[in-house]
């Protein structure tokens, strides 16, 4: 089971969380003129890292709360933990 | 009026007597209680002000997985906007009341869920395994100490779990639906200590 540090109430179990995806997608403010494309290209298409890849999870079972981590997705190690609306660790950025 | 008066409690199927044979556990229901969901911003200092004024305490000196103590009030930390009031029964409409007028205008919200769940309280020098058969929070007190709060899972229910004397009392605040369920499990896990 993997032990993940939330920002607030520090590390717990896995099985108190649930995965929310990549993190630092944003909702295009002109979604009126995109095209078809565009579109599902923001609701669908994910990355799919080997490597250190930053995602979302909440906090469900504990203080609700969103966050982001970082975490490897070959050894699963944990580097980074940060809460909604701050900045990934520095030099680091899901490529896009 | 407390529209509880003339309730059931969530746990009225469990049968407390049966705790009486376990040695080194004291385990109650701490029955139809008021409990009051309190939601704002903590950098809203109009909103920190009415909460002080109301029942004394400070928010923003409220640590996250702490609770506090303040005249009848205990006030748990639930999120960084998100608290829990638990007053004695029947006084949580009026808790409620005075909250909502002084928070007109700002941006909060007082929910009464009083009975939406209830609280059971385990003491005794057996307390600490009996919760840690379904808990994997580290419940020692060099980790989990008197004042300390926690949600979590106890045997998958989720809990507010919180230390009324370290090591040796702790109180659990479980939804109604599973309430019935966590009493089954805490009588069927305590069966080792008769
Ligand atoms: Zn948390």
């Amino acid at each position: 089971m993997l032990q993940i540090p939330c920002p607030w109430c520090g590390i717990r179990d896995e099985s108190e969380f649930s995965y929310g995806g990549e993190a630092h997608i944003t909702r295009p403010l002109n979604s009126e003129n995109l095209t078809d494309e565009e579109w599902a290209d923001y609701l669908f298409m994910r990355k799919n890292t080997r490597g250190a890849f930053l995602e979302q999870w909440q906090h469900a079972q504990g203080c609700r709360r969103w966050f982001n981590i970082q975490r490897d997705t070959v050894s699963y190690k944990i580097s980074a933990s940060y809460k909604v609306g701050e900045q990934p660790p520095q030099g680091m950025g899901n490529e896009k | 009026m407390s529209d509880l008066q003339n309730g059931e409690s969530p746990l009225v199927q469990i049968d407390f007597n049966q705790f009486e044979k376990v040695k080194g556990i004291k385990l109650t229901e701490l029955k139809f209680q008021g409990h009051l969901n309190l939601r704002g911003r903590l950098n809203d200092k109009a909103f920190c002000k009415a909460i002080s004024d109301a029942i004394g305490v400070e928010l923003t000196s409220l640590k996250a997985n702490t609770f506090i103590l303040s005249e009848d009030f205990k006030v748990y930390w639930l999120g960084p906007d998100e608290w829990l009031i638990v007053t004695p029964p029947d006084q949580q409409l009026e808790l409620k009341n005075t909250l909502q007028q002084a928070l007109q205008g700002i941006f909060s919200s007082v929910t009464d869920v009083s009975s939406g769940q209830t609280i059971i309280s385990i003491s005794g020098f057996n307390a600490r395994s009996l919760i840690e058969k379904g808990c994997t929070i580290d419940l020692h007190p060099r980790q989990f100490k008197k004042g300390d709060c926690a949600q979590t899972h106890l045997s998958k229910a989720t809990v507010l779990l919180s230390v009324v004397k370290s090591s040796e009392a702790f109180e659990i605040i479980i939804r109604r639906s599973f309430a019935d369920y966590l009493g089954l499990w805490l009588l069927d896990s305590s069966s080792e200590f008769v």
